[in-house]
């Protein structure tokens, strides 16, 4: 997979690294000359060009027509949304994601239909939940905010404790997708047990989120 | 009407005063307070400070109810995004977005935007007015086809 990074601040730099050491083609496109060098000097697998990632020619030097992901990680969000048209509306990729660095643009994005990651929001969502919900971690949110993968974890006194898939009435557009026990992921079936110490992986809408609670750890 | 425009520099600015001398209701905005001072003491629409793209900003400035929106900051990139809020989630009627950069501004017209691409305008004048050519200079702003009509030269006598 190719993936094109378009920032090279802190996130793009390491966002940069763990995707080359993890196999994946990665370019990175830089505007402050100085900064390209280093990190072109640093990650010898990832492709570095110097310059605008908003100029259509520097996406093209870049390899953009063979990307089948763009991230634009600059910390202008103006730029960062421009970057995701171009790359989705121009040249035809698949996947754009834009990180948003004032929350108060992230529904821009979305109305605009950018997929966005906004790192205030999620370390906001992240205490607010810690606070809130207790037991249950919103891992990631998908497709504009709609869909979320959350975590919970059972304990002796979870009203799934000791029952079967089957017996559980789970709320409505959510699905359990996976329970890890003893660092094994498992792929739960109707007569699966749920023991106290598992973590249960469900898929949910944003909306179900508390239902999906109350359903699988009790009400608070 | 009630017409918006997200930067006051000097084209802003003056934009911003013929349109309140002529009666509309104009809302600008910049992310300097200090640029309002351009606007002189006759401008009597209402200014404020913040950024142009910030949904609670444009509220402020009534974009809910705006006829019409002129982005002019010297940032094309602000241009482009204030422009899109306008157009695609306030539906304001009009919108016009000027950009630096040709290249991008051909691009924002394949999306819809109508942008007025100022440096291709400019070296189109000068380039007439240097070879003494005709008066007239065809522009396009998006989709819409337009054209300025300005005098290169002084008539020679005959």
């Amino acid at each position: 997979m190719y993936v094109l990074i378009v920032g090279g601040g802190k996130v793009g730099d390491s966002l940069a690294k763990a995707l080359s050491i993890g196999g994946y083609d990665t370019a990175l496109v830089e505007k402050e000359e100085r900064i390209a060098e280093k990190i072109a000097e640093e990650l010898d697998h990832v492709l570095v060009v110097n310059g605008d990632g908003c100029d259509p020619g520097r996406l093209e030097d870049a390899g953009i027509a063979r990307a089948q992901v763009v991230v634009a990680v600059t910390g202008d969000d103006e730029d960062n949304l421009i970057i995701c048209q171009l790359a989705r509306d121009t040249f035809g990729v698949p996947r754009v994601i834009a990180r948003v660095n004032n929350p108060r643009n992230e529904i821009t994005f979305q109305k605009l239909g950018i997929d966005t990651v906004s790192s205030t929001t999620i370390i906001t969502k992240l205490i607010e939940e810690e606070a809130t919900i207790g037991d249950i971690f919103t891992l990631l949110a998908l497709k504009r905010g709609k869909l979320s993968i959350v975590e919970a974890n059972v304990n002796a006194k979870s009203p799934v404790a000791n029952k079967t898939i089957k017996e559980i009435k789970l709320p409505e557009d959510s699905i359990l997708a996976s329970i890890v026990r003893d660092n094994q992921v498992m792929f739960p079936k109707g007569d699966t047990l749920l023991l106290p110490g598992d973590s249960i992986i469900a898929l949910s809408k944003i909306e179900q989120e508390n239902a999906l609670r109350e359903t699988l750890l009790g009400k608070e | 009407m009630h017409i918006i425009i997200v930067g006051c520099g000097r084209v802003g600015a003056q934009l911003a005063q013929l349109l309140s001398s002529e009666g509309h209701n104009i809302v600008i905005i910049d992310k300097k307070a200090e640029a309002f001072k351009r606007l002189g003491s006759n401008f009597n629409g209402i200014s404020i400070a913040g950024v142009g793209f910030d949904p609670e900003i444009l509220k402020r400035a009534g974009i809910e109810h705006a006829d019409a929106f002129a982005a002019v900051t010297s940032g094309d990139n602000s241009n482009i995004m204030a422009s899109q809020i306008a157009k695609k989630i306030y539906n304001v009627k009009r919108v016009i977005t000027r950009i630096y950069d040709p290249l991008r501004a051909d691009i924002y017209k394949k999306f819809g935007l109508n942008t007025i691409s100022t440096t291709t305008i400019v070296a189109q004048i000068f380039r007439s007015a240097l070879l003494k050519e005709s008066s007239k200079l065809e522009y396009s702003i998006g989709l819409d086809a337009g054209f300025i009509e300005y005098k290169a030269r002084e008539e020679e006598a005959a």
